[in-house]
């Protein structure tokens, strides 16, 4: 077998990046699963044996996290069609797609920065409160990270590095904008919903 | 130069290693971070256990003074703590990352930075501890931890905070050695390996960094919830609002568990390793071994809370774990009888490598029956947090794990200098250490019926602790004699042992078909593999995939499953990227023992050492840029 | 010849293991007896195990015939007899757990006894069978013989673990939880117990005492217990040592004083000199050894909470003839 004339720029799962995000997402999915599973253990501890009413505190508004999922959403949707465009060979509409994801991001975290600062609760009320502060926390600094990553990317593609063949980054930056966007609706749903439903 | 010379002359410029001290720091290929994991590891082992020397001489007698409680405490906790997060997990992933690419028949790791930096930060984690006890401020609330014993009230000092330190680097090195290597062995094995013909010890490797991956995590939480804790005041532990102390010791053993099963499968891999090599014979059960592997793998992940027997769960949550803890004894069992069958059929040659193999078997047999006993409720009523777990969980990880590394590294060695560790002081190492371990080890048992409990700095004398203590003693020193005269074995090999050979066992594995220590380009050609034991069922090494680029570092990608070559991709040269990525995760962690500002600083600095480790270098022509 | 003395070495060690006074094969309780019957079965089970894989291990290395051809379909069946064997072994093991290990536990709707774990010694609440609070006392748990006694383990500290190894198995002491333990003792006698979860600098020395007696002698120790200290003379010397010094900033005697520090309190002296033992199990309770515990604590137990006392000759000698007087 010759590979010489094989091309050397597969940007997905034949390359091994694209698996090593996955292993990423995988590692950090199971610390969110494992944190949710702490909440509800601590729920069912303190319910059962009537140590502390769950959850303790006044209950966040949902008004900023819930407008935050669309505008996660947008996120992910956006870097998507970066993908698309990029297939294309439009570099430069996909480093302004980039920026506007960047921008929109941006204002989640303001949102969440307003939110957090305006919670009912500080994180050393009780243990739900340390969890709602502390999952926010998280995700927060994933989304800055997400739009640090992404300036770079953008950046880059202004400059003419990703192509329609060569954009092994583009492709991996995208896949983590889905993670990171996918993973804070559990966790939304578990700190916000569920305490607010009669079970 | 013939073009053949030619090629092979450009493959060793492309994959040199830089001279000099910063040379050094910029290595990323394998063969070389292999080394450096075990090397560091063995030099953790043998730190840990001069603190378990140190130990056993302060209990060899009631009332003694060689150390006083809050030292005796931060030596248990460090060498607790040493021998679990800096030599048994980075050991044998230093053995899969030096020993799986040759196995698997590709040139590198899929991420060799990732290798530099997952290295760089445990060796920071592992100076972070010891330092720490050098400077009497090492963790000192056991290698598990228990809070509230570890939240700030009780616990006011810095040694928590370094704890918590150390094991999030360890976190973050073993995560992203897992991820490699599970990538590696899906995706870069020989053209023709399919899974179906893997190695058992590459199947063990990638058993185990699935566990690692999935088993991780719970500490993770469990120490960034203990971090906070004591950093900013979050609450998760606090039973008085709404906390619970029970949770941390669920967070810490669904890792702690499995933990010990991550150290112990690649050790059996060693060991269907060389048994069949030394038995002349291929392993019996081959697919058994490898399902029993995978068995325990996930089973493994179902034990968790025998830990926690006598915390006051109810009695049916502890009857599903305890016969969960039984049953695991069957994959382990299988494994056993094909070991047996294999030697049984086979041909035996008593090399040293064998003999570790075999003192495992029966050390490692006995420990796994003192495990099914306290598997049971009652019984570990009496006996948890007694001496009795302690000779168990010694007699399960020095028989089952450092046995058969040790006989890994003298079956390896050869591979890793090209010479051969002198057998007849091998034989000395491996009787006077099976020895002085029985004698140090097995008083344990009577002492935990006699009423000893774990973690004691001392005894009074009328317990009537005194005699078996000192026998175990006496044990302990026999011991670190027998792990002495490994050091000596090197340093005699290296002054004058003899030179190896390609393949001196006649090993069947592909890392056997090249050189002593091998080149850093491994093979000049990916080998066609057609079989389980390649060197053992053709006589060279069928014709193999042409076409790489010699200058430029490039692997093949086969599929998953079938080992269909796929694509060609392009590995990173010598880089100083991780090591600035691992100094920056260092001022994160380091930093947050003091402020968690510095997180929040360091936060940037990863962000700004990312950024450069992925920056393209120009020109941005065909292939040039990674 | 040598083979002999080797193994006559082994059994005599061996059965050592059967001495010593915190044995849990004293099994002078029901769950303490039940336990060590269980762990016959284990060890028998244990031994056959060793010996067979050990015999089949070496054997197969060094048997000389290797002519005679076993291929691996007879190994299959052999691997089969194994596995075989290894689950009806621990079906055994779980079954002999299932049977053996348990005590009949009486069913008791209230305890009497509620322990605390403190930061290295045990602190011991008594009460009637209705629930009513009776006295306090630390380190030295007395209980009648032949009565199942309800025992509530707690901790405001750090996690303990409340283990008399003659008697029962062990329950860990957690914050925020109610764990319960069922004791009684078969014959009269002093059984010691040890914490056995680690709790800190002093984990090592924290030992406490469980003292069976039988019915009526232990209706006179808890009237006595519930008696004050009665003051009506003038202050002696001992007393007023007592006071004036750190002594009663962390040691209550009911009807003296009671300690003003809401944390790190010492145990209740009320009648400390009924108990055997003092500083947690650690020394026989007599004029010396309390001397020079309460002249120098940290030399005895060093990290643990209790200061040292500067007191001379004569206020230190007053001070011992008072305390030997609580009884």
């Amino acid at each position: 077998m010759n590979v010489e004339s094989w091309t050397r720029f597969h940007s997905d799962l034949r390359h091994p990046y694209w698996w090593g995000i996955m292993g990423l997402i995988v590692i950090e999915s199971t610390v969110i699963a494992i944190f949710l599973a702490s909440y509800f253990y601590l729920w069912i501890v303190n319910s059962s044996t009537s140590r502390m009413s769950w959850p303790g505190v006044e209950l966040p508004s949902i008004i900023y996290p819930s407008v935050n999922i669309g505008l996660l959403l947008f996120c992910g949707w956006s870097m998507w069609y970066g993908g698309v465009l990029i297939h294309k060979n439009k570099t430069k509409a996909f480093g302004w797609l980039a920026v506007g994801c960047c921008i929109v991001a941006t204002l989640v975290l303001w949102f969440r920065w307003k939110q957090m600062l305006g919670l009912p609760f500080s994180y050393d009320e009780n243990a739900y409160a340390s969890f709602v502060w502390v999952l926010s926390g998280f995700h927060f600094m994933h989304v800055l990270a997400g739009i640090l990553g992404t300036a770079v990317i953008g950046w880059l593609s202004f400059k003419g590095y990703y192509t329609e063949q060569r954009n092994l980054g583009v492709q991996i930056d995208t896949i983590y904008w889905y993670y990171i966007v996918a993973s804070w609706i559990p966790v939304y749903f578990v700190i916000y919903i569920t305490p607010r439903v009669q079970w | 130069m013939n073009p053949e010379e030619k090629k092979i002359q450009e493959l060793e410029d492309t994959w040199i290693n830089p001279p000099g001290f910063i040379g050094w720091l910029r290595i990323v290929n394998q063969t070389n971070i292999g080394i450096r994991y075990i090397n560091t590891s063995l030099i953790f082992f043998f730190m840990a256990g001069i603190l378990g020397v140190i130990m056993r001489a302060q209990l060899s007698s009631p009332g003694n003074e060689i150390v006083g409680p809050e030292m005796f405490n931060q030596i248990f906790t460090v060498h607790g703590t040493a021998m679990m997060f800096l030599f048994a997990i980075p050991m044998v992933e230093g053995l899969g990352a030096y020993i799986v690419p040759l196995m698997i028949g590709t040139r590198d790791l899929s991420f060799p930075r990732l290798s530099s930096f997952s290295y760089f930060v445990f060796l920071i984690g592992g100076i972070t501890l010891f330092g720490s006890l050098f400077l009497k401020v090492a963790p000192n609330a056991g290698w598990f931890d228990y809070v509230p014993l570890a939240l700030k009230e009780w616990s006011p000092g810095k040694n928590i905070d370094v704890y918590a330190t150390v094991i999030t680097f360890i976190e973050i090195s073993a995560l992203a050695a897992a991820v490699e290597l599970i990538v590696t062995i899906l995706k870069q094995r020989a053209p023709g390996m399919s899974m179906a013909r893997m190695p058992v010890f590459v199947w063990s490797i990638l058993v185990m960094a699935f566990m690692i991956v999935f088993a991780m995590p719970g500490v993770v939480v469990g120490s960034v919830m203990l971090a906070l804790d004591r950093l900013v005041g979050t609450v998760f532990f606090d039973a008085s609002v709404g906390g619970d102390s029970l949770l941390w010791q669920h967070l810490f053993w669904w890792f702690g568990h499995p933990e010990v099963y991550i150290a112990f499968l690649p050790a059996a891999g060693v060991v269907s390793t060389i048994i069949p090599v030394f038995c002349r014979r291929a392993l019996y059960g081959h697919t058994a071994v490898v399902l029993s592997m995978v068995a325990i793998g996930i089973i493994s992940f179902g034990l968790w809370v025998h830990h926690m027997f006598t915390t006051g769960i109810p009695d049916q949550a502890n009857a599903f774990f305890s016969v969960a803890s039984a049953m695991i004894a069957i994959p382990s069992g299988i494994q056993i009888y094909c070991w047996i069958a294999t030697l049984w059929t086979g041909k035996p040659k008593f090399s040293t490598a064998l003999l570790w193999c075999m003192g495992f078997v029966i050390v490692f047999v006995m420990g796994g029956l003192t495990g099914v006993m306290v598997a049971s409720v009652p019984f570990d009523k009496q006996t948890h947090d007694t001496y009795f777990v302690v000779a168990h969980f010694h007699y399960v990880l020095i028989g089952g794990v450092v046995f058969p590394l040790f006989g890994g590294v003298y079956y390896w060695w050869p591979k890793f200098t090209g010479k051969l560790l002198s057998e007849s002081l091998g034989k000395w190492n491996f009787w006077l250490v099976l020895i002085g371990f029985n004698i140090a080890f097995f008083p344990m048992h009577l002492l935990g019926f006699m009423g000893m409990p774990r973690r004691v700095y001392t005894y009074l004398e009328e317990m009537q602790w005194g005699p078996l203590n000192l026998l175990s003693s006496i044990g302990s020193y026999i011991l670190a004699i027998g792990f002495l005269l490994f050091i000596v074995n090197v340093v005699w090999t290296y002054l004058k042992g003899e030179r190896s050979g390609n393949n001196p066992w006649g090993a069947p594995t592909l890392e056997w078909a090249i050189e002593s220590p091998p080149r850093n380009y491994k093979f000049v050609e990916i080998p066609q593999v057609n079989s389980m034991n390649p060197l053992w069922d053709e006589e060279t090494l069928l014709p193999a995939t042409t076409g790489m680029r010699t200058d430029r570092r490039e692997v093949l990608i086969t599929e998953i499953l079938t080992g269909k070559i796929q694509a060609v991709e392009i590995l990173p040269t010598n880089t100083i990227w991780p090591l600035v990525l691992a100094v920056a995760t260092g001022v994160a962690f380091i930093g947050s023992i003091f402020s968690p500002w510095w997180f929040v600083i360091a936060f940037f600095l990863v962000f700004l050492a990312i950024t450069g480790w992925f920056w393209p270098s120009k020109p941005w022509g065909e292939g040039r840029d990674v | 010849m040598l083979v002999w003395k080797g193994l006559a070495l082994i059994f005599f060690t061996l059965l050592y293991g059967c001495e010593g006074n915190q044995n849990f094969f004293a099994g002078k309780g029901p769950q303490a007896y039940e336990i060590v019957k269980l762990w016959w079965t284990l060890f028998a089970i244990a031994v056959f195990v060793t010996l067979t894989v050990s015999f089949f291990l070496v054997k197969g290395a060094i048997k000389s015939d290797r002519t005679k051809v076993i291929d691996d379909q007879a190994l299959g069946k052999g691997l089969v007899y194994g596995i075989a064997g290894t689950v009806s072994l621990l079906l055994l093991i779980i079954f002999s757990t299932l049977r053996l290990g348990h005590a009949p536990s009486h069913s008791q709707d209230s305890y009497e006894i509620k322990i605390v774990g403190k930061m290295w010694w045990w602190q011991v609440y008594y009460y009637d069978r209705k629930g009513k609070y009776l006295f306090e006392t630390a380190n030295e748990i007395v209980i009648p013989t032949n009565r199942s006694v309800r025992l509530k383990l707690l901790s405001d500290t750090v996690i303990h673990s409340f283990w008399v190894p003659a008697l029962a198995g062990k329950v860990d002491m957690l914050p925020g939880r109610e764990n319960y333990l069922v004791l009684k003792a078969n014959e009269e006698g002093e059984f010691r117990g040890q914490c056995a979860e680690f709790c800190g600098t002093q984990h090592a020395l924290m030992s406490f005492y469980v003292r069976a007696m039988a019915q009526d002698e232990y209706l006179k120790w808890k009237t006595n217990q519930m008696k004050s200290y009665n003051k009506i003379k003038k202050h002696s010397l001992g007393e007023r040592v007592f006071v004036n010094s750190n002594c009663v900033k962390c040691h209550t005697i009911r009807g003296l004083g009671t300690a003003s520090d809401k944390k790190l309190y010492g145990p209740d002296l009320t009648h400390l000199a009924s108990r055997s033992h003092i500083a947690a199990a650690t020394y026989p309770n007599n004029k010396g050894h309390l001397g020079g515990w309460i002249l120098d604590p940290q030399g005895a137990k060093p990290g643990n909470y209790m200061p040292a006392s500067a007191l001379s000759g004569k206020e230190l000698n007053a001070l011992l003839a008072f305390l030997g007087g609580l009884k």
